[in-house]
């Protein structure tokens, strides 16, 4: 065991007692008259509020979600081992909330708030933000036109998602859905390095702790904890703590979008959401509908995403946006943003069941993960035939925008003309040229684990793709050229990287790319 | 707590007959004497709920135990009967009690201490009632160690906390959230 430094301890000592009040209490308070499945129902606390806390003996918190005639149902958020018939239930005057400020970035945090990961409590001044609170209405808003690289080249390219945007991330269980969105987390340190952070929130809901601690390592690695706080709900929490865990997140996200900040939230995921709130809402008696969810689970979820947000740049209007938490008042600022990246797991890839159903009619367009794909070593395993985003489009910058405008549709008829291929039959030299582009655009939107690319490395490489200057390149040296080019580029031709970068797509930068890609690409031709 | 809400319905119907016939004094004495009944009598209580025994023997039985009854009372254990609500007979007479205080003004605290209370003490808490409240209460004094010291005195919802035992409950709890234990 480690020394311990009795200095230490009793710095510790003093930390935890200096908020421990030893005066008399005067409460509303009810009796608890049964209590099991994480449901207690409470006779008395006549003034309770829907979702106000409520404290038990032993001081196990719960939030009231059934207010009936003569008693009231409270769902437990902890272990309620020590709860009996009879025991006293407290009033808290407090309805669920969390408590948000500078300090929570880089933490690992549960549901309401308290940190789990070792390191102390939440330094600095928080803010106490509800846990359900109304999205912010049309007046406050602005269309999305900021984009939010994900540094996924298919993604980037292809379904682009802005800043207050809603993408939702689908697909069978190991697909990659999280890789794509830790991925996307890790892409923000650019962002963090410049002094313009992108303050991440990965929400991680009916997982095995040991998963929750292992993104917590790689984001710790890769130095992306820095900007990004986890809160998690782990499997061996009670239900009721996965179903608002997600709030907890949005509570986060709208601090920093409500200060003026963009920010980036991770639902990992909500069909385990939706499944530990179907447990809440049987156990609470409320009648089940399609594949036994409550009648508002649409609901949950439309409420919860609807909190993603691009706010108007225009301090005046944003202070006076709905709902504000009195203690924000005065900190308001416009022009931030919540984006969200809602994962929904589908059963063998059926999309047309309820809960996905549901989330991408609320979401503004989807990313398609297959197993087909993933197995046959395409990876990230996106489906770009039937990935969209609605909004997206608006938000890339005009220099991607020009090099893969072509390229889903380029894509779209090698998968047509695929077919053929597969049968061997002689093609005209016209079809077999669509099929050897598309090869090498399908190995370049290839890209590794944990390996974001900046946006300009993905248009240089896509706009050698789409222009076709790998022809003379093998397939299976596509990866290795990349690799080539890319570091070429940076060496030699950072300021034609640099103008990529900031949008513009000039005569002079597309000659560059091509004379280098032709250069290069000749290499890899006297190898064969 | 069981059958609470139907037993509200009793007894709101109780009180304003008897309201009506000016006997709610007389009633709550019945009824106060049946639950002291109910509460002593393991065989009146096995009576009650047994389902074996006729209605008729019930009725019979509690007409003989109560005779003295108002005839309020008498009625209402018929009708309790009749609707095979009488198992609950104890929580309608607790209901009547209550809703009866709280229209006469006078409500129910219990005051849990470690050791009984003595007049002084007892004149201090029913201030406290009054500042609390604003109308006095009938004091029950329950004795339970485990509160230590100090009081807790509980007034129909409300409860003021006094106690040694809360504030040692809440320095536990204080070392308890320990935030330097990684929980993951």
């Amino acid at each position: 065991m480690a020394e311990v430094n009795p200095a230490e301890v009793s710095a510790i000592l003093k930390k935890q007692l200096s908020g421990f009040e030893a005066e008399a209490s005067l409460d509303e308070v009810g009796t608890v008259l049964t209590v099991g499945d994480g449901i207690a129902n409470v006779y008395g606390l006549a003034n309770v509020q829907y979702g106000e806390l409520v404290q038990f003996e032993g001081g196990l918190e719960g939030i009231v979600l059934n207010l009936e005639e003569d008693n009231v149902g409270v769902v437990l958020l902890g272990p309620y081992r020590q709860v009996r018939e009879g025991s006293v239930v407290k009033r808290t005057q407090r309805i669920a909330s969390i408590k948000v400020g500078e300090g929570i970035v880089g933490r690992v945090v549960d549901t309401l708030g308290n940190p789990i990961d070792g390191k102390g409590a939440i330094e600095g001044e928080t803010y106490e933000m509800p846990l359900e609170r109304k999205a912010p209405g049309v007046i406050y808003r602005e269309p999305v036109t900021e984009p939010l690289q994900t540094g996924i080249k298919s993604i980037d390219a292809m379904v682009p998602v802005g800043r207050g945007q809603r993408e939702l991330v689908i697909g069978d269980r190991q697909t990659g859905k999280t890789t794509v969105c830790i991925d996307t987390i890790l892409n923000q340190k650019e962002f963090y390095d410049a002094g313009e952070p992108v303050y991440c929130i990965y929400v991680a809901i009916g997982q095995k702790a040991s998963t929750v601690a292992g993104i917590a390592k790689v984001l710790e690695d890769k130095g992306a904890l820095a900007y990004t706080t986890i809160v998690a709900a782990n499997a061996s929490d009670p239900a009721p703590m996965q179903v608002y865990a997600p709030f907890a997140g949005a509570a986060i996200g709208e601090f920093f979008r409500d200060t003026g900040r963009p920010a980036l939230i991770v639902f990992d995921d909500l069909s385990k959401q939706a499944v530990a709130y179907r447990e809440v809402s049987l156990l609470l008696r409320r009648p089940p509908g399609r594949e036994a969810y409550p009648g508002d689970v649409f609901f949950l979820h439309s409420r919860l995403l609807e909190r993603a947000a691009k706010i108007i740049d225009n301090d005046d209007i944003a202070k006076e946006m709905n709902d504000l938490p009195d203690v924000l008042k005065d900190k308001v600022k416009g022009g931030g943003s919540l984006t969200a990246l809602p994962l929904i797991e589908t059963q063998a890839g059926d999309v047309s069941a309820y809960i996905p159903t549901n989330v991408i009619s609320i979401t503004d367009g989807q990313i398609f993960l297959t197993s087909d794909l993933f197995n046959s070593g395409v990876r990230p395993a996106i489906n770009v035939g039937i990935s969209v985003s609605r909004v997206g489009g608006n938000a890339q910058i005009k220099s991607m925008k020009k090099v893969a405008g072509t390229l889903k549709l380029d894509q779209a008829q090698f998968r047509e003309l695929e077919a053929f291929a597969k049968f061997g039959s002689d093609l005209d030299p016209a079809t077999l040229s669509v099929i050897e582009k598309g090869k090498r655009n399908v190995e370049i939107l290839k890209q590794g684990q944990n390996d974001p690319y900046p946006v300009e490395n993905q248009i240089a490489i896509i706009f050698a793709g789409s222009k076709n200057l790998l022809r003379d390149v093998p397939v299976d040296k596509i990866r290795e050229f990349e690799k080539d080019y890319l570091e070429y580029l940076d060496a030699k031709h950072r300021d034609t990287l640099d103008t990529l970068k900031s949008g513009k797509l000039t005569d002079e930068v597309t000659d560059t790319l091509t004379s280098v890609a032709k250069e290069l690409s000749a290499k890899y031709k006297n190898k064969e | 707590m069981k059958g609470t809400r139907a037993a509200q319905r009793y007894a709101k119907a109780i009180i304003s007959l008897a309201g009506e016939k000016n006997v709610t004094k007389e009633v709550k004495q019945d009824m106060d004497s049946i639950i002291k009944t109910i509460a002593g009598s393991n065989d009146l209580r096995n009576l009650l709920s047994s389902p074996v025994v006729r209605d008729g023997i019930k009725k019979s039985a509690l007409k003989e135990i109560f005779k003295d009854a108002n005839g309020v009372t008498l009625g209402a254990f018929d009708i309790l009967i009749e609707n095979g609500r009488i198992n609950n007979l104890d929580a309608v007479a607790k209901q009547y009690l209550k809703i009866y205080h709280g229209t006469s003004g006078m409500q129910e605290a219990i005051v849990t201490t470690a050791v009984p209370i003595n007049t002084n003490l007892e004149a201090k808490i029913q201030n406290k009632i009054k500042e609390l409240t604003g109308a006095g209460a009938l004091l029950k004094n329950v004795i339970d160690e485990s509160v230590i010291g100090g009081f807790i005195l509980r007034v129909g919802d409300l409860q003021y906390d006094a106690s040694i035992a809360r504030n040692l409950n809440n320095l536990k709890r204080e070392f308890k959230d320990n935030t330097y234990v990684s929980k993951i």
